[in-house]
């Protein structure tokens, strides 16, 4: 009904001033709505865009080889020639931060991929058909809640030995029980509502149900969530690397740049500076979108 | 109320003892023999002595009652014997605790104190300057990796300045470094939470009742609004506990701080599974009684709350 007031709107001048007065606008029209007029939400998107370029043309984009070392130029300051100076093997850190940007977006995205499709599916399971599938699942996630933040990772990274896809799968593992416990919440409320009950009338299946009328009513919260997820675990992530259980040098990580950078702090500040304010400019990103995100899926203001 | 309090303890033990099956199975998920683990870097002894190790060990013995002899012997206050240095893992780890509850404690008091001012003054300034100000640095404030953070306040504090020394833990000064680094970072979290929770309490009805009284402004917002408001930030600084003791454990080994956190850093990067096996199990377990006790200060702070 709302689209055919939008199609006469823009066809015809005067139909679309007689139905501009009663137009309607959709859930989806009011949160974009919402969310372009958020000042800083609209900044994280752009910086998240400008990371995601970077992520994607880095190696056409960056000046120089980020593993190529030219001992000559070793610890060279910030300088036309290297706009963030070199490190203790001569390489052009602009270079490596530029290449770094994929494996730490890789980090965010797999790990939080990994736990919110985990953690999405044993929510579901464990709050629609209850029972003992929910009291098993439920106490495993209680055991998992005992962990700490980074505890949990930690144990995972150290089973699974030091690498930047184990931090990936130590990290995703680490943040399932938030997005399990989420979305069983989600769903034990959603599953009273009249339409699911009349679906659950009408016959249909449960596998229906739980696609088709309960998983898009319970995404809000969830994209919440993992947008804000993905900035913690680049820290996280970052954070395994810097204690040398991620990537391994001389891979261009953020984190393992910097821990390498600390043993020069006194007098070449710039080699641990720059990959730590890379480092909170991708998670500043993440986490204005995710408040942004926060604000316009607000349902209590939507009605 | 007392019966809530027993039923919640109680509850806790099967988490407890969940947690010690996951560390237990966790470990013995590590490709590769314990004992050719444990000589890594070593000169590797005779299949014989190998042989008796393992039978030392425990393990030739089935699963389940490896699993049992671990239990039993963590009950005692056995956590085994580290790799690397040969020493009882809980008598390190106790050596080591205090400091590190220093250093929770007091970054603890910084978060607290930085957090809830600047929560409070962003809910009674709400949309003024100072609100946006005080919460976008709070954003700032958890996208910045705390290890950056240390080693930043180390380059300004410690080399340049030089008002507080680089490392160790001898002196109180050891600890103000790493308790900011801390305590900052968590600030970041309890100042997002307070301004939510003070702007709720400062709409409710009783404030317009104490303001309708004339009671001076300062008075309604602290005696009776951040009282109010209080209530839901115990329970995340409950949850800051933990966020702080595993916080602890990069920023112990930016700082080199002897605490237990950086003793789980060095035992990580030797994999001395033993050591790991015991401060994991350790740290959950504080956590736990941590968050069981901010659950039931909840209780006491707020009476509306039933328990049944």
């Amino acid at each position: 009904m709302v689209q055919a007031t939008q199609t006469m709107s823009s066809e015809s001048p005067t139909l679309g001033a007689f139905a501009s007065r009663r137009k309607v606008r959709t859930r989806g029209e009011i949160i974009r709505a919402r969310l372009f007029a958020n000042r800083l939400a609209m900044v994280g998107g752009f910086i998240i865009l400008f990371l995601l370029v970077i992520a994607a043309f880095g190696p056409w984009i960056a000046p120089q080889d980020p593993l190529e070392m030219t001992l000559s130029d070793q610890f060279m300051g910030p300088s036309w020639s290297h706009w963030m100076g070199t490190d203790d093997f001569g390489r052009d850190i602009l270079s490596r931060l530029i290449h770094g940007a994929r494996q730490s977006l890789m980090v965010g995205v797999v790990s939080v991929s990994i736990g919110a499709v985990v953690g999405m599916s044993v929510g579901l399971l464990s709050g629609y058909f209850g029972g003992k599938i929910d009291m098993i699942s439920q106490r495993i996630i209680d055991v998992m809640l005992a962990f700490p933040d980074l505890l949990l990772a930690l144990a995972i990274v150290a089973v699974l030995g030091p690498s930047l896809v184990n931090v990936m799968i130590a990290v995703g593992i680490g943040s399932i029980p938030v997005y399990a416990r989420l979305i069983r919440g989600q769903v034990l409320s959603l599953k009273g509502k009249e339409y699911v009950e009349s679906a659950l009338a009408s016959g249909a299946r449960p596998w229906r149900i739980i696609f088709v009328h309960i998983l898009p009513n319970s995404l809000s919260p969830l994209i919440v969530l993992a947008s804000l997820g993905i900035a913690s675990a680049i820290l996280t992530g970052a954070a395994l690397s810097f204690i040398g259980m991620g990537a391994q040098p001389p891979a261009p990580e953020w984190g393992s740049m910097l821990s390498s950078g600390r043993s020069y702090l006194r007098h070449e500040w710039w080699i641990a500076t720059f990959p730590g304010l890379a480092l909170a400019f991708t998670a500043f990103g993440f986490n204005l979108l995710g408040d942004g995100l926060r604000d316009a899926l607000d349902p209590r203001a939507l009605d | 109320m007392l019966r809530y309090v027993l039923y919640r303890m109680a509850a806790v033990i099967p988490v407890l003892v969940g947690v010690s099956v996951a560390v237990f199975v966790m470990v013995r998920l590590v490709p590769g023999d314990p004992v050719q683990i444990m000589f890594a870097n070593q000169a590797m002894p005779t299949p014989e002595r190998i042989a008796e190790l393992r039978h030392e060990m425990g393990l030739d013995l089935p699963i389940w009652e490896q699993y049992l002899k671990y239990l039993w012997g963590i009950l005692h206050g056995d956590f085994g014997e580290s790799f690397r240095s040969r020493q009882p893992v809980f008598e390190e780890i106790i050596t080591r605790l205090p400091n590190t509850l220093r250093l929770t404690f007091a970054s603890l008091i910084v978060a607290i104190v930085i957090g809830v001012t600047a929560g409070v003054i962003s809910a009674v300034y709400k949309g003024k300057w100072i609100d946006k100000v005080s919460m976008l640095t709070a954003i700032i404030g958890i996208s910045i990796p705390g290890f950056w953070l240390g080693l930043m306040i180390m380059l300004l504090f410690a080399v340049r300045l030089g008002w507080f020394p680089v490392s160790g833990a001898s002196t109180w000064r050891h600890l103000v470094m790493p308790a900011f680094t801390l305590g900052l970072l968590s600030s970041a979290v309890i100042a997002r939470l307070t301004r939510a929770s003070m702007l709720d309490a400062l709409n409710q009805d009783y404030v317009r009742t104490a303001r309708a009284k004339g009671l001076r402004e300062y008075r309604v917002v602290l005696r009776h609004a951040l009282r109010n408001a209080m209530v839901p930030v115990v329970t995340i600084v409950g949850l800051q506990i933990g966020g702080l003791l595993s916080g602890a454990f990069i920023i112990e080994s930016v700082f080199a701080y002897p605490g237990i956190g950086s003793l789980a850093v060095t035992a990580l990067q030797a994999r001395d599974f033993p050591m790991i096996q015991g401060i994991v199990l350790f740290v959950a377990a504080v956590y736990v009684i941590v968050n069981l006790v901010a659950d039931l200060a909840y209780g006491f702070l707020d009476p509306r709350i039933q328990y049944s």
